[in-house]
């Protein structure tokens, strides 16, 4: 990189940081909304971690896209940091989706459990816990 | 007795990289994927639990303190970037100065996390009371050592380990390139720490 | 790189150095006295008092030594004042200065470091031994742990860091066997020292498992050996019987020992891309062992007996510190894992000398990328898991307690999104030493070496997506045990394609039967029973039946036991010539092998049949108490005298390999490439290669690794870097 180059780089380096402090204080304000208030499609906490998440994830884009260079990296890198998000994701959602449907009583037995509860052999709260135990 | 490397300063044609980049970029994949468990735990023992706002309200987080620690850890890094340009631009003391700044928020960083610690401890919250505190000591905690690991390594390259720079710049210069991904992923995994644990 | 040469007056220096070390001694007597002697106080406060007046000295005697260091003795002699003024005054010491000493003595220690490079190896101990002092000081101010016996043994660090400071900066000649033998940053000397340790922990890991077979052999309950070992006790020998074989055994030779000699030479690189982390490496994964092996000597409790998974709640909720130092040990051989894979995987992509394309490397290579590329992701979670536990042991957190929130079954699925990559990472380095092996011994080319090294990545790939099959019976929903039974499926297509590759390898070859190309030969079926058998565990209708019975046993023990063991005897025979120089005996090797194998066979094939009677795992007495069991509880018997017989022929081994290693060379000239193989660790190297850099030319490679008889050639191998 020659002298030149480096020297608009400064100019970026420090407007990223402001634009991140910017983030900051908007993530804080957001954080005060009162989502419940307004009349939205889906649950308010719901949208708290879209938009929290949604400006972490910018923050984040900024941080590695200009102060690791990611930008101006090759591609191999960006792959693996893809692959080991993908894995991420795999980890975190399987486990998940695993106890959202272990505590759905009709989604989460098997089908021979379920055929016994159909029958009445088994309490169809035996192995989950009745809703009002969560 | 030293074995000449080859790529150690230079960057190899095909890759475009120098070994301890690659090095650390491979490292920090591993560091998401630890993270990254720690986030999928945080989610897993959340959801569904009733008590969990209950113990947040109790934990009294000081949110103004947490954003001041934020921005304290985005600007050195910021100051890292600077520092590394400095030395690009063969500015010595430019380096010296940034790097010093650098130092001294992280520093301050944790200082503001002992006292928050303390402010928990001080009314008998420990990681064993509640499932939020666990979470929040433990992510907090080993993000903490991590900072701590940095802080080690900065200050040797602040001090002793520049003396490089007058034996072999350019590896030096790859050396607090390095180190500064490595800052930058910490700072990066505070940018997602605080809105998840803090805020939501 | 010339490093100037500080004239320090070694005098000087040497002798406050070892006033240091007689402080250190002086600390470890004090230690030794509070723990054994019942803590006899004033005896205590006098010798440490004493320790800290010779550590004042001693670093006045440094700071003497030369103006740029005094600064840092001038730090070790105000760390010996504060400690002395603590020791002799301690109703007036107010709580903070505790802390003082260890941090001088830290500061101390980087100075001398910093400043003198021959010497620095004494500083780094000094501040390394202040650095450990004050993490243990303020420990228990966090964690509530002062109760755990084994806290105490931890204070031993930093005095033994501490004598070793002083003794290290006295003596030369041990400095210069220091930094060759014990601290070496050879990749091939680090290999052979991850070869040797991980031996020895394969030994010991089967003694544990040879008193349980005498167990389930002769005492199911019956007769006057009742209580040879207490169940508890049995299930503590086979949690680290499975810790030990996985973690300290199998994946350190393949990966440790294995890629860190020949990766490099089958690069061309002149070393590792990171040697003084890959000697970190090697140092982290042997105090991770000594910690392992600590936790059998725990006073008054047992080490690890919650099976090598850990599985919480049994394992947070046993008591004594044993599952603690399984914990602690675990993190030590996670981070050491992680350094390793690192260091390959840049060695890999960075080292290759000029001519060496993707597609040309050998495909012991190509495993050890994807098997590094496994480690380096798979097992972090691995870690937080292990943190977790570890909190809910010590620090009393509930992250896995139901009761209050947590969730048990998070444990195992962080468990286990590691430990199925890990599964693999046993068998994919394998089946690059068996491919090697069988390609020199038929004398021509692997049949179908793309399609393998597709297969490897996608097994790579795959391998991360499959983890619940071990978890089929924890009340997962269809949706789920579908998805993971189709992906446990597809995974069973890139290890078949690899299998039949090699076995189409062998068609038309001319087939050398010598040691490693038996053990090569017979890992092919024994890989098949084992990956056919693990067909219906995969099935989860199937494993309803089978889960955690002995068919479990017998399938994996046939992927890694004949398998994957085999394979690394196959490769011990193969690559001893080029890191001695001299073949090992012929016959005793047979004799080894026919004999394993039968043994091998003896142990684990009965256990499909038990398995699918319904015995389970982990029973102390084989099964005597179940009904389902009595039929098949015969086997118990056979398969211990089998597992004895195969402790018998490993015999022949150990004699063979002690014998060839301390005999002098039969002939004068050593033969380089006695196998007559392509790849360069055998053509451009000496045996053993040369210790600064390899390669005395570095080498060029116009070729891939597998042109045996090639039409019109004279010789029947053609070498990665001849020109022609």
């Amino acid at each position: 990189m020659s002298d030149h180059d480096i020297e608009s780089h400064i100019k970026v380096y420090w407007n990223v940081f402001y634009a991140l402090l910017a983030f900051t204080i908007l993530t804080v304000a957001v954080s005060y909304i009162p989502f419940e208030e307004y009349n939205l499609p889906f649950s308010p906490m719901f949208w708290a971690l879209l938009v929290g998440l949604s400006i972490a994830a910018i923050k984040g884009y900024l941080v590695s896209a200009y102060f690791m260079h990611l930008n101006s990296e090759r591609k191999a890198i960006y792959y693996l940091l893809l692959l080991s998000i993908l894995f991420l994701v795999v980890l975190m959602v399987i486990p998940m989706a695993w106890s959202v449907s272990a505590r759905n009583p009709n989604a989460g037995y098997a089908p021979y459990v379920q055929d016994d509860v159909e029958r009445g052999y088994v309490d169809k709260d035996y192995y989950h816990g009745s809703d009002e135990d969560h | 007795m030293d074995i000449e490397i080859p790529y150690n300063v230079e960057e190899r044609e095909d890759t475009g990289l120098y070994n301890a980049k690659l090095g650390i970029w491979l490292f920090l994949a591993s560091e998401i994927m630890l993270f990254g468990a720690l986030f999928s735990t945080y989610i897993i023992l959340r959801t569904g639990d009733t008590t969990w706002m209950t113990a947040v309200k109790g934990a009294h987080l000081n949110i103004p303190l947490a954003t001041l620690n934020t921005a304290i850890l985005i600007l050195s890094s910021v100051t890292f970037v600077m520092s590394w340009v400095s030395l690009k631009l063969k500015d010595f003391s430019g380096f010296k100065k940034y790097m010093g700044i650098t130092l001294l928020c992280s520093v301050l960083f944790l200082v503001i996390k002992f006292f928050e610690y303390k402010a928990k401890f001080d009314v008998g919250h420990y990681p064993s009371t509640h499932n939020f505190y666990a979470v929040y000591f433990t992510i907090t905690g080993l993000h903490g050592i991590h900072i701590i690991g940095g802080i080690i390594v900065n200050a040797y390259l602040w001090l002793p380990g520049s003396k490089m720079w007058n034996t072999d710049p350019k590896r030096f210069t790859n050396r607090i390139e390095v180190a500064g991904l490595y800052w930058h992923f910490v700072d990066l995994v505070w940018i997602i720490v605080f809105p998840s644990i803090y805020l939501l | 790189m010339n490093k100037e040469k500080l004239n320090i007056p070694k005098s000087i220096y040497g002798f406050g150095g070892a006033l240091i070390s007689i402080s250190g001694i002086l600390l470890l007597c004090s230690f030794l006295v509070g723990t054994f002697l019942n803590y006899i106080v004033s005896a205590q406060t006098l010798i440490n008092s004493i320790s800290a007046f010779f550590l004042l000295i001693g670093g006045y005697y440094i700071s003497k030594a030369k103006p740029e260091i005094k600064w840092g003795g001038r730090l070790i002699s105000i760390s010996g004042l504060q400690a002395l003024y603590i020791y002799i005054s301690p109703s007036f010491t107010p709580d903070l200065i505790i802390y003082f000493p260890p941090i001088f003595l830290f500061f101390g220690g980087l100075i001398i470091r910093s400043v003198d490079n021959k010497f620095g190896l004494s500083g780094i101990l000094i501040s390394f031994s202040g650095l450990a002092s004050l993490i243990l000081l303020i420990l228990p101010k966090i964690f509530a742990i002062n109760s755990y016996p084994f806290f105490l043994y931890l204070y031993l660090i930093p005095i033994v860091l501490l004598i070793f400071a002083g003794f290290v900066s006295t003596c030369s000649e041990f400095k210069l066997f220091v930094s060759k033998y014990i601290f070496s940053i050879d990749h091939k000397w680090i290999g052979i020292q991850y070869g040797i340790t991980s031996m020895i922990f394969l030994l010991f890991g089967f003694s544990l498992m040879m008193i349980m077979r005498y167990q389930l052999a002769y005492n199911m309950g019956t007769g006057e050996l009742k209580d040879l070992i207490s169940p508890d006790m049995y299930n503590a020998l086979g949690a680290m019987h499975g810790t030990i074989m996985v973690f300290l055994g199998v994946v350190p030779m393949i990966v440790g020992a294995f890629g860190n000699y020949l990766v490099p030479l089958q690069v061309g690189a002149p070393d590792m891309a990171f040697p003084k982390l890959n000697m970190a490496s090697y140092w982290v994964y042997f105090i991770g062992g000594i910690v392992m092996l600590a936790s059998f000597f725990v006073p008054d409790a047992l080490p690890a007996h919650s099976g090598w998974t850990s599985y919480v709640p049994l394992a947070t909720l046993s008591s004594g510190s044993g599952q603690t130092f399984w914990l602690v040990g675990m993190i030590f051989l996670i981070t050491s894992s992680l350094l390793g894979s690192v260091n390959i995987l840049v060695t890999i992509i960075q080292l290759r000398v000029k001519g060496l394309t993707w597609m040309r490397l050998p495909f012991f290579v190509w495993t050890q990328l994807i098997t590094s590329f496994l480690l380096l992701l798979a097992f972090p979670p691995l870690e937080a898991a292990g943190i977790f536990q570890l909190l809910d042991r010590v620090a009393g957190t509930h992250f896995f307690d139901p009761y209050s929130g947590g969730s048990v079954l998070l444990y195992q699925h962080l468990f286990w999104f590691l430990a199925h990559p890990e599964v693999y990472v046993l068998i994919l380095p394998a089946l690059g030493i068996v491919a090697e092996i069988i390609s020199n011994n038929t004398r021509k080319p692997l049949w179908g070496y793309k399609p393998m090294v597709y297969s490897t990545i996608w097994l790579g790939f795959m391998s991360f997506i499959v983890w619940a099959h071990h978890m089929f019976l924890t009340g997962m929903g269809t949706t789920m045990s579908s998805f993971f039974m189709i992906t446990t499926m597809i995974i069973s297509v890139p290890s078949v394609v690899i299998l039949s590759s090699l076995f189409l390898s062998l068609w038309g070859g001319s087939i050398r039967f010598n040691t490693p190309m038996l053990f090569a030969l017979s890992f092919l079926p024994m890989f098949g029973i084992g990956g056919l058998t693990g067909l219906p565990l995969g099935l989860a209708t199937a494993d309803i039946h089978l889960h955690d019975t002995y068919y479990v046993i017998g399938h994996f023990h046939y992927v890694v036991a004949p398998g994957t063991i085999f394979a690394i005897f196959a490769g011990i025979y193969f690559w001893f010539p080029k890191i001695t120089g001299k073949t090992m005996n012929e016959t005793l090797g047979k004799i080894h092998f026919y004999g394993s194998l039968v043994a091998m066979n003896g142990i684990f094939m009965p256990m499909f049949l038990q398995g699918l009677a319904g015995v389970s795992r982990r029973l102390s007495n084989g099964g005597y108490d179940y009904a389902h069991a009595k039929e098949v509880l015969y086997l118990n018997e056979i398969m211990s005298i089998c597992a004895f017989a195969l402790f018998a022929f490993q015999l022949f081994f150990i004699v063979n390999f002690f014998w060839t290693l301390l005999r002098n060379r039969y002939d004068t000239e050593v033969d380089t490439n006695p196998w007559k193989s392509n790849t360069i660790e055998w053509t451009d190297t000496t045996s053993p290669p040369l210790g600064h850099g390899n390669f005395e030319v570095i080498p060029k490679v116009y070729r891939g690794a597998y042109e045996y008889s090639i039409e019109g050639h004279s010789k029947d191998y053609c070498p990665q870097t001849e020109e022609s």
